[in-house]
């Protein structure tokens, strides 16, 4: 018989959650600066400093406060997404008059690289000793090195929590699935949630046999929200009507009518890679108490990834594609379900377990998103500024 | 089969360390992300493939004003050499149109190809050995042109031993 236990809700008081967010904030306040101290001496970049600082203490306390963890995370993950492809588009404006490239930045190796890139060079870097993207390797913006060294860093430290908790994309279609209020699309076949690994297969074997990334040259839905290759072929034509298509049916149209990531847990070959890495590099999971477990199959409804299904909650592990997001958590009635540390069994204490990976994951999405989110808002009073000097 | 408490507390210390490495690495990855990266940076496949770079400069000649750097032809596939390829022309020039170019590509004294720049700015590859087969790709830069020559390895080409 399930024993119904009294969920937690406010992990910390009102004292101890101070105490434990003060670290953070001391943390942010180094990492926000990036080590500029134009951080601290021109008055806008003042201002976006202590503004993202504050947002994001704010967020912190309040999950610590609460005791509910993907509300506050979404806010910061969405925002994420949105500043850095506006600040991206704008970028690429001020570099060179448009958000497409063309030949002279391919054939000059000045393309950002991303992190979804990672999962096209790595058969192409052990057997051929060389990167098949024309970016920079170090210097510059969005490097090779930072992005790659970025990428092990957070598959390390959170594994496929990267998705929810490091990833500048998934904000869109986190964004998307919580618009509607119903469900259109009750049961998306489960087998959807291999698609990610398919197509991890599938763009791996490709780029490597054509020496070049597929995924990013033909089929990634978000270089419709950064950029993409000028149209001044047939091919490229095709290309960008693609990423459209792509974009609006993916990352809009599925997420609104299943009210899940569809992009991220069925087609992003990235969250593939770092479900089978993190699986062993990362020590944080999610788990069910079965003993406590009501079966009332709230978390499997509103899981974003599908990532729960009924096995989940007699096997008490949520499948390969959880990001650690916390919806499930959050929603749980008694409290069953809690962020864990692998291997610690039954002495594993559910409130530190939480604590520890907050402080990986939220500091991780912090610090990631803090330069985009500055450089948005200081876009934001610049534009205000200039508005304010013409009328 | 049940473990005892102590047992499953000794199991939990080394996982909970895991977690505070963890933690901990958050913060490291960011304060030294520079040096981590130009540390990776320095890792034997941190180089761009030659398909995208070009490949290594093989020579640079003044003729005419303009400069032409000529880069090794490269054949380089995932695992051995394939039988088409690239050879890269850079030329720089502040003129918007420089002259025609004969090129030498393999330094033999046969002229290869010559490169004529059109009214727009488009380059034309005229080939004049067998084993080109016309232009890939070109794009105007602030100090010229890039043009990349798709070629075809016959005895003729032979990417040069280092």
């Amino acid at each position: 018989m399930c024993k119904q236990t009294k969920p937690v809700r406010r992990p910390f008081g009102r004292i101890t959650t101070p105490l434990l967010a003060l670290p953070m904030a001391l943390l942010l306040a180094v990492l926000l600066s990036q080590g500029d101290p134009a951080c601290f001496m021109e008055p806008d970049r003042k201002f976006a400093y202590a503004a993202v600082w504050i947002l994001d203490m704010w967020l912190f306390y309040k999950m610590l406060r609460t005791g509910k963890t993907d509300r506050y995370r979404a806010v910061l993950f969405i925002a994420f997404a949105l500043a850095l492809s506006v600040t991206f588009i704008s970028r690429m404006f001020e570099a060179r008059g448009a958000m497409t490239f063309n030949h002279a930045d391919l054939l000059q190796c000045e393309v950002p690289f991303c992190h979804i890139v990672t999962t096209m060079i790595l058969i192409p870097a052990a057997l051929s000793d060389s990167i098949i993207f024309p970016g920079r390797i170090e210097g510059g913006f969005a490097d090779i090195s930072s992005m790659l060294v970025i990428v092990f860093g957070a598959l390390l430290i959170m594994g496929r929590g990267f998705c929810s908790w490091g990833c500048f994309y998934g904000g869109w279609d986190d964004a998307f699935s919580r618009l509607s209020k119903r469900k259109r699309w009750k049961n998306p076949p489960a087998s959807l949630r291999w698609g990610g690994f398919a197509l991890l297969l599938l763009v791996a074997v490709t780029s490597a046999s054509m020496l070049s990334p597929t995924y990013c040259d033909w089929i990634c839905p978000f270089k419709a929200v950064t950029e993409y290759e000028a149209v001044e072929s047939v091919e490229a034509g095709l290309k960008a009507i693609i990423f459209i298509s792509l974009f609006l049916v993916l990352v809009i149209v599925l997420p609104i009518v299943t009210q899940k990531r569809t992009q991220c847990a069925w087609f992003c070959p990235m969250g593939a890679f770092c479900s089978s890495t993190g699986k062993v590099l990362s020590p944080y999971q999610v788990r069910i108490r079965t003993d406590t477990c009501l079966k009332c199959g709230k978390c499997i409804r509103v899981c974003p990834m599908g990532a729960l299904d009924k096995d989940s909650l007699e096997t008490g592990k949520a499948t390969m594609g959880c990001s650690l997001c916390g919806k499930c958590v959050d929603v749980c009635p008694n409290g069953s379900i809690s962020y864990h540390v692998r291997y610690s069994g039954k002495a594993n204490k559910p409130t530190l377990s939480r604590l520890l990976f907050l402080y990986s994951g939220f500091l991780f999405l912090a610090v990631f998103s803090g330069g985009s989110l500055q450089q948005f808002i200081l876009l934001l009073l610049r534009g205000v500024a200039r508005l304010t000097i013409q009328s | 089969m049940k473990t005892k408490p102590s047992l499953q507390t000794a199991i939990a210390i080394p996982a909970y360390l895991w977690a505070i490495g963890a933690c901990l690495c958050t913060p490291i990855l960011f304060l030294g992300l520079g040096s981590f990266a130009h540390n990776a940076a320095g890792l034997p496949f941190m180089q761009i493939h030659p398909r995208y770079s070009g490949g290594t400069i093989l020579r640079e000649e003044t003729v005419g004003g303009v400069v032409r750097r000529i880069y090794e032809p490269v054949f380089k596939g995932l695992i051995k050499e394939r039988n088409t390829g690239i050879q890269q022309v850079d030329l720089v020039t502040p003129s918007p149109h420089p002259a025609e170019q004969a090129i030498d590509l393999d330094a033999d004294g046969r002229i290869d190809l010559k490169i004529r720049i059109a009214e727009t700015g488009q380059p034309e590859v005229i080939p004049l050995s067998e084993n080109i087969t016309g232009l890939q790709v070109w794009a105007k830069t602030e100090e010229g042109w890039i043009i990349r020559i798709q070629i075809e390895k016959t005895s003729f080409t032979k990417t040069p031993e280092h």
